[in-house]
């Protein structure tokens, strides 16, 4: 099969030549628009907005990077000039290839965070750095720092006193 | 009437409950989950058995559809007092319940035809075709063979037995006191009759979580990883549990395993039908919660009657519309009616609770206040 290379065709167009579609479905919490900027301040724009050229509204639609697109606006890091790539898409095509955009991704196995964070640690990075540039809060941090696992935290307790019942619900129900 | 007693804590008096049971009984079967209650209660009993030199079993019913974790655990159990320990690892095909598929409402566990998709291995080591002699009881026609039939005829093969049970009352009090209202052997009430003269005992009855855990880490004893994934989901131990993959509930576990256990997700995937559907809205109040009505549906009456219409399963729709019959038409009803077709839940795990519209009683009582 052969497959195309759009990223090859990156054009530097205006901002305001640029629109979001009316139908993507992805919504991206703050915490990680948070993430989003860090990463383009930390690895520079790396991926251009997906978009088709729309006659009608002389504009450039995307189809993938509506937050990246977000990113190039004044209040967030005011990139003018953008760097798109443009398809040749109908709606349907634009439509299933939105979804195909937003939902092939995979999910971060929990183990494979933190082990990442105790290793940064170990590099000698600083746990506001690591919060800052990992995208978490810092009490994601402590969790993931927390190498002891459950056991640990009942450790010091007491045994509870035992009881027993003779059977007869009429009263000290509430107290089990 | 509850007692307490001061000068007794859990530990000791579980000692002596098993201790107890040791005394009186000459077989005794532990019912392992992989769970912490039943990793608790098969050491105790272990322990105790080692001093006395004598053997327990240790009863593992293996759906096959389990986290990896939980056959990890299970071994573990079964190799920690060998010289002690009878194995009783079921591998047998039973059906379960998938609430996930409308097409596919039942998982043939160990289904030879399915025997490449297997989610684990099956071991020599275990039991691997039904060990008993009488003819197989089912409860439920319906459903078939299923899990709690296969625990039935088990203990139907094992006359005069203690079969240990790790409940907790604390866990769950409405069903320890149900349980509990008539001993099931001489005075004690943490029993109940089994089948065939046996027993099930209860000795962590008053155990909480706290309790469970104390014993874990002072033990140095092995525990199911799936805990600590919790615990760094910020989840309250209380509320921890390490739950089926296939009942009626099972679509809140599928939504954390491709973080939790990605391979045996990726199994999963290939084994039931649903799954990754379930994954991607398991939390979604819309889906298989049942909560909010999805849009495009004005009323729960109107998006049951569509979901029956669009039901694929032709065999299937006759016993929710034979069901459906008796019950009251209300929203509320109705939005009941909806989980159960969107769980696909032909075999009635989660009943219909066929009253009033609360809501609608509430309103009326403020009218007739007002």
């Amino acid at each position: 099969m052969k497959i195309d290379i759009p990223c090859q065709r990156i054009q530097m167009v205006p901002r305001d030549k640029i629109q979001a579609n009316n139908y993507n479905p992805n919504h991206v919490p703050k915490d990680k628009m948070e993430l989003l900027k860090q990463s383009i301040i930390d690895n520079g724009f790396c991926f251009p907005i997906v978009t088709i050229w729309s006659e009608e509204d002389g504009k450039y639609i995307i189809i993938d990077g509506f937050h990246r697109y977000t990113m190039c606006q004044p209040e967030w890091l005011d990139i003018d000039p953008v760097p798109v790539v443009v398809l040749k898409h109908d709606i349907s095509q634009r439509m299933a290839a939105t979804i195909q955009f937003n939902k092939a991704r995979g999910v971060h196995e929990l183990d494979g965070d933190a082990d990442i964070v105790r290793s940064l640690v170990k590099q000698g990075m600083s746990d506001a750095d690591i919060c800052q540039h990992l995208g978490i809060d810092a009490e994601t941090e402590l969790r993931y720092k927390q190498l002891t696992g459950i056991v640990e935290l009942f450790r010091k307790v007491n045994y509870s006193v035992s009881w027993s019942s003779d059977g007869d619900e009429r009263d000290g129900g509430e107290s089990v | 009437m509850i007692t307490y007693h001061p000068e007794t804590n859990v530990l000791e008096a579980a000692r002596q409950r098993i201790s107890y049971i040791f005394d009186n009984f000459e077989r005794i079967i532990v019912s392992i989950s992989g769970g912490k209650d039943s990793t608790v209660l098969a050491h105790l009993a272990l322990v105790e058995a080692h001093k006395r030199g004598r053997k327990i079993g240790l009863f593992y019913l293996d759906e096959e559809v389990v986290y990896q974790a939980t056959i990890e655990q299970v071994e573990y159990l079964m190799s920690l007092y060998p010289e002690n320990t009878m194995r009783y690892w079921f591998q047998i095909e039973f059906n379960l319940t998938n609430s996930v598929s409308l097409t596919d409402g039942q998982v043939h566990c160990w289904d030879p035809a399915k025997k490449p998709l297997w989610m684990h291995k099956r071991s020599k080591n275990n039991i691997l075709a039904a060990p008993w002699s009488h003819k197989t009881v089912i409860a439920d026609k319906n459903k078939g063979f299923g899990y709690y039939d296969v625990i039935t005829n088990f203990e139907m093969n094992m006359p005069n037995t203690a079969h240990l049970v790790g409940l907790r009352a604390v866990e769950s009090p409405n069903r320890f006191r149900a349980v509990t209202r008539n001993p099931g052997f001489k005075d004690i009430m943490w029993s109940t009759k089994a089948p065939c003269g046996g027993v099930s005992f209860y000795p962590l009855y008053d155990w909480n979580y706290m309790d469970i855990w104390k014993y874990i880490g002072d033990n140095n004893i092995r525990y199911h990883r799936y805990y600590d994934f919790c615990a760094l989901k910020g989840i309250h131990p209380a509320q921890m549990r390490v739950s089926s993959l296939t009942h009626e509930k099972a679509y809140k576990s599928i939504a954390s395993l491709p973080e939790f256990e990605p391979e045996t997700y990726e199994k999963l995937l290939k084994r039931i039908k649903g799954v990754s559907f379930a994954q991607e809205t398991a939390k979604n109040k819309k889906m298989f919660l049942a909560q909010k009505l999805p849009k495009g549906h004005k009323s729960w009456r109107e998006y049951r009657d569509f979901l029956m219409q669009t039901y694929p399963d032709k065999s299937k729709l006759p016993i929710f519309e034979r069901r459906f019959r008796h019950h009251l038409d209300n929203e509320f009803v109705a939005r009941q009616q909806c989980r159960q077709l969107v769980l696909n839940d032909y075999e009635n795990d989660l009943p219909v609770k066929n009253t009033e519209d609360p809501i609608i009683q509430k309103i009326n009582f403020w009218r007739d206040v007002l």
